[in-house]
Parts: structure tokens; sequence; C-alpha cells
């Protein structure tokens, strides 16, 4: 845990290291000049326009303003923060010193001081590779599903079916509430042999778990290929290559002849085949603007009777959802809600199919 | 994907070599994010730019998965590259150690304009020559 301004009398030993957190408070012209300042003064890096954790000080809503993720422009003249970590040793009050005096010295530099604060915390040292892992457990979702991380032990009963999945850079870590309402969906829909299509699959949990419920064959495409990686690594890992191929691509429905058949393992040669054929399945754990544009491709590639899971959707929006949905010619059999997020699980009818057939 | 940005944290680490240890650890710990993938990923990535200062955003989502971007190079790398020196001075008020024209000062500042939060070119200018002036690179025609 961070101390503020506290010198401890016992002095870091072994594992012990503590770390003295340097936090900068200066303005947004003299970033840079500082972070370089503190990395030539002998920093492993720096933290820019962070707080004493590293993180942004933005709300909510500036992050979430298009593109996601930017940070507004701000005053050359507003206060920022610069971080960086030294080790708690000898060397740090003369590194102290000299940064002191360089924060003295930015108006002669014709740089904005702003406030031009230095605070002092302690950090003991942690196993920071492993402390991140604390987020994740072995999670129990619908009735027989199980969630773990690689490393969790778990016994599962007889009828538990247990996915290996380790958080990483693609979307899907079974944390999320649209994660989990898309599992239980699944688990309600499966009923075994079926053939499904998994549209913007992430890390491929909700393919997996199609698998291991019974699925015959999984079609599971994501536009991203960090996410493609991933979801092919966590097939693997789960043993079930052999009824889920995963592809690049950006769906739209159409069963492109530029679809990749580099993978010639037999399930992609399977699904290669079964492109042309109509899924009893779609899963879409996408966005409720998504959905709705594609809610006639959903119903041209399912077969009479196939089932949609459109998850992802905000409460907001779900009303529109349900609409577009309706439009294409689906009927709501349930919806369920968890936190703001809302899954629906609608029924493709077969009049979409006549009128579908009337119009070619 | 429902992804909904939860945390931007905006580092200056040195290519190639990340490590779980501050500041790494330390600002990406408390998000969640899976910190040996992002070491793996960022070093892949930076694989060609071993040793230099590279400044990275990593984007966190609410599922605790994250994406980064790395930018271009920080402003006292690309000065030291024009100025040809390794190290700025240690004293930059007394003791100069080199010299870069205005018109290195504008191109260093467009080439940076896009990850520099400022608003206009002159205002990267001013970011680039104050920069400049503290490692103790003067800054004239």
């Amino acid at each position: 845990m961070a101390q503020k301004n506290t010198i401890r009398s016992k002095p870091g030993r072994g594992r012990n290291t503590e770390w003295a957190q340097v936090n900068v408070l200066t303005s947004v012209e003299a970033i840079e000049a500082v972070s370089n300042r503190l990395i030539e003064l002998g920093a492993g890096g720096t933290v820019l326009e962070g707080s004493e954790n590293g993180r942004i000080v933005a709300s909510d809503d500036e992050l979430n303003q298009p593109p996601a993720g930017t940070v507004p422009v701000r005053d050359p003249l507003d206060p920022a923060w610069v971080t960086a970590y030294f080790p708690h040793d000898g060397r740090l009050p003369g590194r102290l010193a000299e940064l002191k005096d360089f924060l003295a010295a930015l108006p002669a530099f014709e740089l904005a001081p702003g406030p031009g604060r230095i605070q002092v915390n302690f950090v003991s040292e942690e196993d920071w590779a492993e402390a991140w892992k604390a987020f994740y457990h072995t999670q129990k979702i619908g009735r027989r599903l199980v969630i773990k991380p690689s490393w969790e032990e778990y016994q599962p009963a007889v009828e538990e079916l247990v996915i290996e999945l380790d958080p990483g850079m693609a979307f899907g870590t079974g944390t999320h509430p649209s994660t989990v309402l898309g599992l239980e969906a699944l688990e309600d829909t499966i009923h075994g042999g079926e053939y499904l299509l998994d549209v913007g699959a992430g890390t491929g949990i909700l393919a997996i778990a199609a698998a291991r419920l019974g699925a015959g064959l999984v079609e599971a495409v994501d536009a991203d290929p960090v996410a493609v990686e991933a979801a092919r690594a966590n097939v693997a890992v789960n043993h079930v290559e052999k009824s889920v191929a995963v592809r690049e691509e950006k769906w739209t429905g159409e069963v492109s002849s530029t679809a990749s058949v580099a993978n010639t393992s037999d399930v992609a040669s399977a699904a290669s085949v079964a492109a042309g054929r109509p899924a009893d399945v779609i899963v879409a754990n996408l966005v409720a603007a998504l959905i709705i544009s594609l809610a006639p491709v959903f119903a041209r590639r399912l077969s009479p009777g196939g089932i949609l899971i459109a998850a992802g959707i905000v409460k907001p929006r779900a009303l529109e959802v349900e609409e577009a949905l309706a439009r294409a010619g689906f009927a709501l059999l349930e919806r369920r809600e968890r936190e703001d997020w809302i899954c629906l699980r609608l029924e493709k009818a077969a009049e979409v199919e006549k009128a579908e057939r009337a119009r070619s | 994907m429902a992804k909904k940005v939860t945390a931007v944290v905006k580092l200056q680490v040195t290519g190639g070599k990340a490590t779980p240890a501050p500041p790494v650890g330390t600002s990406l710990g408390p998000t969640g994010v899976n910190i040996m993938e992002f070491c793996k990923t960022f070093n892949e990535r930076t694989a060609n730019q071993v040793g230099t200062i590279i400044p990275v955003e990593i984007t966190v989502y609410e599922d605790r998965s994250f994406t980064f971007v790395t930018k271009t190079p920080p402003a006292a790398v690309l000065l030291k590259k024009a100025a040809g020196i390794e190290k700025g001075s240690g004293v930059p008020n007394r003791e100069k150690v080199a010299k870069v024209p205005w018109s290195k000062v504008r191109e260093i500042a467009e080439l940076k304009m896009p990850d520099l939060n400022a608003a206009s070119v002159e205002a990267a200018m001013r970011v680039v020559a104050g920069t400049a002036r503290s490692m103790g690179i003067v800054v004239e025609d």
C-alpha cells in the first residue's frame, strides 16, 4: 500500500525493496521536459497525465466521447501530473534535490511551471506480474458453465462444464454482464448438434461454451486480428478445435469466396462447406447499433425457427433493437437483464422464410 | 463487443524492455490488465526500437481487457537525435551542450502534433523549444 510522505525507519531489505513514487504536479506544456528529466535521473519510465495511481484524470463521459479512449486537448497551462519511480535508497535525496532545481528553472526554459509540487509516496515491492490476477476468479454461470482462469484449480461436479480462459487483449473475459447473459442464453439454446455462428467472437468464450454445450459446428468470426489470435489460442486450450473454426472477417453475412482457407484443418473445411447453409443459432454479443444494422442479415443467415441471441445491448437502446429485430421477422422469446445490459433471445419466424422465397 | 472504456494509462517506457516493475506494474496493476501480456506484446511491437523511450497509451475496457497504441518518440528523444547527443545537460540553465535551429523545432513539432496535446503547431513548437532548453540545447538560427 502506498503511504503518503512517510519515511519508514526499517530499511528496505531483500524482497521488501521499496520504491519512491515521485509525483510531480507541473503544467501540460512542461510534461515532455519533466518526463525526460525524470528518465535522465534514472527512472525506468514515467506515467503521464495520471494521478497517483497513473490513471487519466478524466470523467467517464470524456473517455467515451468518440473516438473512445482519446483524451481531449487540454490547455497548455493546465496542471498535469508526471510520475516516476526510483529505488528507495541513498541516491533518492540527491535525485529529489536535482528535480526541485529543475522545476524551479522551468520559467527560464520558457515553460509554464504549473504548481511545481513534488509529492513522494513509498510503495513496497509487490509481485506486479501476479497481482492483477486478484481480479479474476473461477465463476459459475447459469446451471452448468464454469469459467476458470488457468492459475486456479477447480474440481467440477459431474454435470459442470469448465472453460479455461485467461483475460488479455480481447473482449470477453467472463467478467462482463453481457458475456454472462450470452452464456446463460446459450445454455438454454444448445441441445446438441447445432450449427452456430458467433459474430464478434472476441476471446471466443461464447463459441467455446457453445461447443462444450454440444453444438456440432461453431464458426466464430471477428474483425480484430488480436481477438482472432486470442480466440484460436483459447479454442486450443479448451480442446474444442474439432468443432470450432475461428476466422478473421468483418462479418456482413455474405458467404465470401475470399474466406481464408489457409487453415486446412477438418473443422475449417467443414465450416467452409457449411458456410453456404443456414445456421441453427447465431450469437451476437455486439453493440446496439451493429445489431440493428445487421438484423436483416441475421434473418437471412438463419434457418426457419433458428435462434438469434443478441447481447451487448445497453438498456436505453433495448426497445430500438427489439423493434429492428421484429421488422426483420424475429419473434422475441426472452429478454434477460443484468446490471445495465440486455440480452435478447429470438426466433426467426417461418413467415419471413415464405416472404423471402416469394421475393426470390 | 460491448466495449466501454474505464481507464486510459499513458506511459513512456523503454522499447523492447517493458517489465512488470514500476511504472508498468504500479499503473496497470490496479486496472486488472494482464501485465505479462502487455509487456510481451509491447516488447514484440517495439523490437526494432530497443532502448528508445516510447510513449504508449493503454486503453482499459469495462471487462478489464485492453488495447494499446505506441506513439511517436518523445520530443526529448527526437531533439537528442537532431542535436547528435546522448544525454541532456545535468545543469541545463548553466551548461549548454548543443544547438538546434528553429526549422528543426518546427519539424519535430509537426511530427509530434497528434500526440502532444497541443491545439496548434505554435503551441507544439513552444513545448519542443522548451524541452530543448530544459536539456541544455540552445534554440537559435
